[in-house]
């Protein structure tokens, strides 16, 4: 083997022919040297030179075909040789690079930290944008078929998109066959099961019987729904599980197939199970699936027919083959039309408000490009890269300064022969090596920097999968090698530059000037690349304040909300508002409740509109945000929800069904009706004309109806004792003296304990409902926060490696000017202001690139302007506080140099 | 001149020859051909297309490799030398081959045996 090495060594030295046309030549010139030997001992023997010629090409054979026959044979083998060879020299470059890294292990593990903490960043991003972006959804066949059906409608001149739609709306897209093969409809649903202490609840999904067919999923277990245990009301209840809980719950137990299952007061029979890391086509998990139809009353059933702007369905349709989508929106749209005309709905409105099928694939990168969320992953996805780039600049840097001190050992293998392209891959594989030891570590950190992410998105369910599977692992061990390239090449090819063998012949200690100034290059493009990130942060954070101090109207932080999981308990209106009453009694006695109340409508999830006219007014005028809104509140409901009274009074328990009618009106309703601010006394006919009069007693605050960023609303209140019987939505909430996020659990089994007849009791804090609002402010203000801090300590280190490396080189030097009379001040002058140049530029240029790269990253921030002073000024005050720091060290050492080192040699 | 039956003898035989040439050191393509001409006494002829093409695929195999030299009137040639790989052949190959003739050789003998009683 090691003879073969040598001979291989020396062939590719002397003589390995290079290219196609050498392996002819060499083959020709073997042929000509054979046919002449052979014809100059015939001539010796006496033969006459022709004669010679003829007998040894005879002899020879075909010339022509031998010489193609030897080529072939000989490329063939260099072929085979050189791959060969070139793994070979692989396996020992490998090795060479690891020994020469196990001399230096305190670099090694610099690198390996610095790299790991920038392949961690960019690749907890990159699981972050696959589950949001470039992941289809699990287990579904030929996603790219499958559409979501949302509804386009022109409402007053503006165009809006409903998603969520109506069951008549479905049965008319059921029609609409040759754009379609299937048409399925699912609608999430939690469900609870058991009662009391024992309630637990289910994230549910109730589904039409073709939905898995839809989907083109297969079940893990048993099978998925039948025709017939959707299309009738009151269908067999049957549920199909999820694989976890199925596991969780079941162990994995094939006999969980077949047996019960109590949601609420009604039995299911289990019959499959769907496969691992099914979730539709959304990202949250689902414990359990039921037909869309279980338990449902034949009233019910009618109800569902009749109510044609009932909008509580997300519907899903799987193209046929080979229908564009724009000619299945266009048959959708007439089956939406043509329904719409039989359900009684004018043709005058339907022309009007010009409904049309919107189709909308359910690949992630078409549905979800467009959320906040997704555009901010994106950018923090750009941004993590990076933080990697910044990373490898930094060890590109200590690279380079290592080249340095390694002059002479490049030297001797440059005057050994040693081939330039070689000596590059050596010092390449140097910190690719590293690159995957980081690669490792990132992993860790990609688990903890997870964590974080999904501390931070927390209802986007991306939790459940694991943090680390086959594609970020393929990721990892991609960024890992890529960067150990990127942070190697540029320092490998200075190093093996034949000038260093030169400048060491010559005696020279310095670098050249060529690799000093890309040393400062990369130094001043860290420090660039982290002001980039100081800027972002800071315009993230500002956003986020922004958002968090808007006034809301209430005062969400020690709120809760109560709600009863009645899906599959026969709860009649008059059972449902008794249930409730009991519970806000029991939460009234509850320790550390301060007050509790009863309302129709939860902000920032369902509210309520009616009808309102105001005697002697012909119309009344409204906000963009339509309405006129209402809800229907027990006494205590505004103290509980924090909401002020601006004038009159509240709601009180003196108003009683059968009292005097009265309401409370918000801001915008007073001042948009009654301009003169002389709301308060008046009359509102709820319900129309032919109601009788609610006397307006009180102002209240304008409060949030729906999102954090609304226009105002006209919204008003009425005692909940006046309001329509048929409105049978409850909701309880409960003002606690502390932080309401922490009293969730406390409280919900206070009051299980004190109503035991309670089914399952969710109890929330009014904060979930706000916060998913804020989440991609928080998202952008926590990961720049996160990559921020990690650009400045990484940068640090780089500043303060290159600093501190070219003091100690510098010692001489700087002895001399000590011993020709410089003042020490001086010296460490030159270091200092050596760090303040990289910051001034570095400043220079990240301004430079955060103002040109304002314009995309605008529409992601909330009232805070791009250019915010501030934010330049802080990263510009927190980049040279850094400078600073890491040239202290270098500085205190070259200002203590001693004169007497200029006299020692070296 | 070769007849049509010496190519089938040759197919097992040729590798094994020029294996054996080599065995005594580097030789060039020619030196193999006018050995094999002269120890055999010319009773076997080979084409010497066949003979480079054997040399080159040994040297594909790994059984034997080549560098360029000077040969004795000073012009450049290629010569071949047996790798360990080949000479492990070579000994192999050559047992057996041995070993095949004497079990020829011994039938045809006792057949002669046989015929003159």
């Amino acid at each position: 083997m090691t003879r073969d090495v040598r001979i291989g060594g020396i062939r590719h030295l002397l003589n390995l022919p290079a290219s196609g046309r050498r392996v002819e030549r060499d083959v020709d010139d073997e042929i000509r040297f054979h046919i002449e030997s052979r014809t100059a001992e015939l001539v010796a023997g006496g033969t006459p030179p022709e004669t010679a010629r003829e007998i040894a090409a005879r002899e020879f054979g075909d010339v022509t075909e031998a010489r193609a026959e030897l080529a072939r044979v000989d490329r063939r083998r260099l072929t085979r040789e050189r791959r060969a060879g070139w793994w070979e020299t692989l396996g020992q470059d490998v090795a060479y690079a690891a020994r020469s890294l196990r001399k230096q292990p305190g670099f090694a593990a610099v690198v390996v930290l610095v790299l790991a903490l920038g392949i961690g960043a960019n690749v907890t991003m990159f699981g972050v944008i696959d589950r949001l972006l470039l992941r289809p959804p699990a287990h579904v066949a030929e996603p790219a078929r499958l559409v979501s059906i949302a509804m386009g409608r022109t409402l007053d001149g503006e165009e809006s998109v409903q998603r969520v739609l109506s069951y008549p709306i479905y049965r008319d897209l059921r029609s609409a066959t040759q754009a379609f093969e299937h048409v399925a409809v699912y609608s999430a649903a939690d469900l609870a099961m058991g009662r009391g202490r024992e309630a637990r609840e289910l994230r549910g999904m109730r589904v039409s019987a073709n939905y898995f067919a839809a989907l083109g999923v297969r079940p893990a277990a048993g099978r998925f729904f039948l025709p017939e245990e959707d299309g009738d009301p009151i269908a067999p209840a049957v549920a199909v599980l999820g694989h976890g809980f199925w596991q969780r719950h079941f162990q994995g137990a094939r006999t969980a197939i077949g047996s019960a299952l109590t949601i609420g007061n009604s039995a299911y029979t289990i019959v499959g199970v769907a496969p691992e890391g099914f979730t539709g086509v959304g990202t949250a998990a689902v414990d359990v699936w039921i037909p869309l139809t279980a338990y449902l009353t034949p009233a019910e059933y009618e109800g569902w027919l009749r109510s044609r702007q009932g909008y509580w369905l997300r519907i899903l349709g799987r193209l046929r083959e080979g229908v564009p989508v724009e000619q299945a929106s266009a048959i959708a749209t007439s089956a939406l039309r043509a329904g719409a005309l039989r359900d009684g709905v004018p043709q005058a409105s339907i022309a009007a408000v010009a409904p049309t099928a919107r189709l909308v694939s359910v690949l992630p990168r078409e549905a979800r490009a467009h959320t906040a969320d997704a555009k901010v992953a994106v950018l923090l996805g750009a941004v993590s890269i990076l933080v990697v780039l910044i990373a490898c600049a930094n060890v590109a840097n200590l690279q380079l300064a290592r080249a340095i001190a390694r002059q002479r050992e490049v030297a001797v293998r440059i005057a050994l022969g040693i081939d330039r392209a070689r000596l590059v891959r050596q010092l390449v594989l140097e910190t690719v090596l590293l690159g995957v030891a980081a690669g490792v570590a990132a992993t860790a950190v990609t688990i903890w920097g997870s964590g974080i992410v999904r501390r931070v998105i927390v209802t986007a369910d991306l939790a459940r999968d694991g943090a680390v599977d086959a594609r970020s692992v393929a990721y990892t061990a991609l960024a890992a090698i890529v960067a150990g390239i990127v942070s190697g090449l540029i320092p490998a090819i200075q190093a093996s530059r034949p000038e260093v063998a030169d400048a060491l012949r010559a005696g020279a200690r310095a670098g050249g000037p060529a690799r000093s100034h890309t040393r400062s290059a990369l130094l001043v493009l860290q420090a660039a690349l982290t002001v980039v990130f100081l800027i972002g942060t800071t315009l993230f954070v500002r956003s986020l304040r922004q958002v968090q101090s808007l006034p809301l109207g209430m005062d969400p932080h020690r709120v809760l909300y109560v709600t009863v999981r009645t899906t599959g308990l026969d709860y009649d209106a008059a059972t449902t508002d008794a249930l409730y009453r009991r519970l806000a009694d029991a939460a009234r006695a509850a320790p550390g409740v301060e007050s509790a109340s009863l309302s129709v409508g939860l902000p920032f999830a369902t509210t309520w509109a009616q009808e309102v006219s105001v005697p002697g007014r012909d119309s009344l005028p409204m906000t963009r945000s339509g309405g006129p809104y209402f809800n229907a509140v027990s006494s205590d409901f505004f103290r509980t929800m924090g909401m002020r009274i601006l004038r009159g009074r509240a709601l009180t328990e003196a108003d009683r069904g059968g009292g005097a009618r009265v309401t409370v009106v918000n801001e915008t309703l007073a001042s948009l009706w009654w301009p003169n601010g002389d709301a308060v006394g008046h009359c509102m006919k709820i319900g129309g004309d032919t109601m009788p009069c609610a006397q307006i007693v009180g102002v209240a605050e304008n409060a949030r109806r729906q999102s954090l960023i609304e226009d105002p609303a006209v919204q008003f209140f009425v005692p909940l004792d006046q309001a329509p019987s048929w409105l049978d939505a409850r909701v309880l909430f409960v003002r606690v003296a502390g932080d309401a996020a922490k009293a969730t659990e406390a409280l919900r089994r206070e009051l299980q304990t004190r109503v035991p007849d309670a089914p399952y009791l969710e109890v929330s804090a009014m904060e979930e409902l706000v916060n998913p609002q804020m989440r991609s402010w928080r998202l952008g203000a926590a990961m720049f926060g996160l990559f921020g801090v990690l650009a400045v300590v990484v940068a640090a280190l780089g500043l303060y490696s290159v600093l501190a490396y070219d003091v100690s080189r510098r010692l001489r030097e700087l002895g001399i000017r000590v011993a020709l009379g410089a003042r020490r001040v001086d010296v460490g002058r030159i270091v200092i202001v050596r760090a303040l140049k990289v910051a001034a530029l570095g400043l220079a240029i990240g301004f430079a690139i955060a103002l040109a790269a304002g314009p995309i990253v605008t529409p992601l921030l909330f009232e805070t302007s791009a250019r915010e002073p501030a934010a330049f000024a802080s990263a510009a005050a927190v980049l040279f506080a850094v400078a600073l720091l890491a040239a202290v060290v270098p500085t205190r050492r070259a200002a203590r140099v001693d004169p007497i080192i200029a006299l020692r040699s070296d | 001149m070769p007849t049509a039956a010496e190519p089938m003898l040759l197919q097992g035989t040729l590798d094994l020859l020029v294996l054996r040439t080599l065995a005594w050191g580097p030789r060039h393509g020619y030196a193999v051909a006018r050995w094999i001409r002269d120890t055999s006494k010319d009773v076997i002829l080979v084409e010497d297309r066949a003979l480079y093409l054997a040399l080159h695929r040994l040297e594909e195999a790994g059984l034997v490799e080549s560098e360029w030299g000077l040969s004795d009137n000073n012009r450049r040639a290629r010569y071949y030398q047996l790798t360990p790989a080949g000479k492990r052949q070579l000994e192999t190959k050559e047992a057996s081959w041995t070993r095949y003739v004497e079990a020829v050789f011994r039938i045809l003998q006792s057949a002669d045996g046989r015929l003159q009683p």
